[in-house]
């Protein structure tokens, strides 16, 4: 029977000595989608990506990728794998050619002709010898060598580092095109707005602690929208605001608020006011993220 | 066989095997040709070698410098003693320590602090086919090493004409030499298996080599250190004896040496395998 899920994360916690990596992290990656995992340097999304892939042990729970449980069957798990590490590491007297065929020896496969595709698509000349390598050029022999073998899972720790606008595009279409044969993404990244453009899913990671887990849209759905009006002349605000609205700023008769309430609340009041102009935009990810930083920061604050 | 089967099957992993091989052949070859240069070179020098004045010269040594060379040299009696002696000699020695601790620690932990290793174990190579994959190359490094030796001396005994030279004695002194270095391997494996710094492998192998050095050359000095001297693996190496042919603790000597080689193996597999791996 196809699992439903790629990947499923149950309390897995790991603990180095006395600091803590991540905390009774659950999570499930729907099979087929671009799932990101977004969080600030340091938030633990690497310690995540390590414990699955094995290397390192987790403290305590367990997680399985394509149904195979991460501490039993490690190697299987690795076979159906690809896997871009945060900052990409290669045998630099090698050329971009040695160094695929050794991995694709080490993996038991033949993968040369998906291998020259991708470097097509990517623009790397794989003749070269890595040790000339930008850090750019690391990268693409770093996603090449991640998807080459064609693998279930692949398994992106900040895979647009480095890359030009350009090439971060292409990236982008080879994930979609891969996603849409049938495999899974999962995207590791502290970049915002490439998550909000290509994942379907979202995860957001604090401290080693799960924030949120949604879909990208309702994610964005259930943040705070911002509201900007120009007043008439001689307009003003009434006070107090009404429940779930905010005031952020006012410069002249410009205003700034958000709105946490209801949305037939916020025309209600909107329509009571004399406005020359108006608009109301949908929070980005960017302050769906923070926003949940500055809960879990707040939550410190009065934990300490 | 199916190379699905193979590839868990066999206790190696070829394509490491390769990789370390295409790295390492022409350090071996250096080496190799070292041992069997200067092992040629020093058989050339025993015809000048006067026996007579061997005591005499012994004898007037400064204490220290006798306890140094260690406990058989009063043994040193024949010319066959005398080649084997160089196989005690620090150019030997410290060619086939320095290939004992360099290979593994490249291959292991030098992985981890150069940071290759993430991508090393992100394929579906167990940790232990890494550590077995590295022994079997050290075990084949050795034995080329060690066989550039016996050729050097081989040679030598050709050229001099030295026909009262054992050469079969001075073949178990190379055996001998190389269940030191198999100790020496798993040593250096071990303390690969169980730190992330290079330096920091290489270091205590080092200092565990010391350590063995002073304790079996403090023996010569204290009763009591004496007493522990069998702790040492150096205690296990017993060239001149062997070469005297009056040496009947050899199998013992060679067992300890492959027994303690291989318990360290079993637990550099173990604590690798069960150990986190992290790239800073």
């Amino acid at each position: 029977m196809a699992q439903e899920h790629a990947i499923e994360i149950q309390n897995l916690t790991k603990y180095y000595g006395r600091r803590r990596g991540i905390a009774e992290l659950t999570l499930q990656v729907p099979r087929g989608s671009i799932y990101g995992f977004l969080g600030p340097n340091g938030a633990g999304k690497t310690t995540t990506i390590r414990l699955l892939l094995g290397f390192l042990k987790p403290t305590f729970g367990r997680a399985r990728v394509m149904g195979l449980d991460m501490a039993k069957h490690s190697l299987a798990i690795r076979s159906r794998t690809g896997y871009l590490p945060g900052e990409v590491r290669f045998f630099n007297h090698l050329t971009g050619y040695g160094m695929l065929s050794l991995l694709a020896n080490l993996r038991g496969t033949d993968c040369r002709k998906r291998a020259e595709q991708l470097a097509d698509v990517l623009d790397l000349d794989l003749s070269l010898k890595i040790r000339s390598h930008s850090r750019g050029m690391r990268q693409k022999l770093g996603i090449i060598q991640a998807m080459m073998h064609e693998p279930d899972v692949l398994i992106l720790d900040e895979p647009t580092n480095s890359l030009d606008p350009l090439v971060q595009q292409r990236v982008y279409h080879l994930l979609r095109q891969y996603a849409a044969r049938g495999g899974t993404v999962f995207f590791s990244s502290h970049i915002i707005n490439e998550v909000e453009r290509i994942c379907t899913r979202v995860a957001i990671i604090r401290s080693g602690r799960l924030v949120a887990d949604d879909n990208v849209d309702e994610l964005r759905a259930k943040s705070i929208p911002h509201v900007m009006l120009i007043l008439k002349s001689g307009g003003s605000l009434p006070e107090p605001l009404p429940e779930g609205l905010q005031l952020i700023s006012t410069e002249g008769r410009e205003v700034h608020l958000v709105s946490s309430g209801p949305a037939d609340r916020l025309i209600d009041f909107l329509n009571k006011l004399p406005i020359d102009f108006l608009t109301i935009e949908a929070a980005s990810l960017e302050e769906v993220f923070m926003r949940f930083y500055r809960q879990e920061k707040e939550n410190h604050v009065t934990r300490d | 066989m199916s190379p699905g089967i193979k590839k868990y099957i066999l206790p190696i992993s070829v394509p490491i095997w390769g990789r370390i091989w295409r790295d390492y052949w022409h350090i071996t070859l250096i080496c190799g040709g070292t041992l069997v240069g200067f092992h040629w070179l020093a058989i050339t020098f025993l015809p000048k070698y006067n026996m007579k004045y061997r005591l005499y010269i012994i004898d007037n040594l400064p204490g220290i410098v006798k306890a140094m060379i260690g406990p058989d040299l009063m043994q040193m009696t024949s010319k066959t003693s005398i080649a084997a002696f160089i196989y005690l000699h620090p150019v030997s020695l410290l060619i086939l320590v320095a290939f004992a601790i360099m290979m593994p620690s490249w291959m292991l932990v030098g992985q981890i602090d150069r940071g290759t290793v993430e991508l090393l174990l992100a394929t579906p190579v167990s940790r232990k086919k890494i550590i077995f994959t590295t022994f079997l190359a050290g075990i084949v490094g050795g034995i080329v090493l060690v066989a550039s030796m016996l050729l050097g001396s081989w040679i030598g005994i050709q050229q001099t004409h030295l026909t009262e030279i054992r050469f079969d004695r001075i073949c178990v002194v190379a055996l001998n030499l190389y269940m030191l270095y198999l100790l020496i391997l798993s040593g250096s494996i071990f303390f690969s298996a169980i730190t992330s710094i290079r330096g920091m492998a290489v270091g205590w192998t080092i200092a565990l080599g010391v350590i063995a050095y002073l304790l079996h050359f403090l023996a010569e000095w204290w009763t009591w250190v004496g007493k522990i001297a069998f702790l040492g693996p150096l205690y296990y190496f017993r060239p001149i004896k062997i070469a005297a042919g009056n040496y009947t603790d050899l199998p013992k000597d060679l067992t300890i040496l492959v027994a303690a080689s291989a318990v360290l193996l079993v637990i550099s597999m173990i604590w690798f395998s069960r150990r986190d791996i992290a790239v800073v």
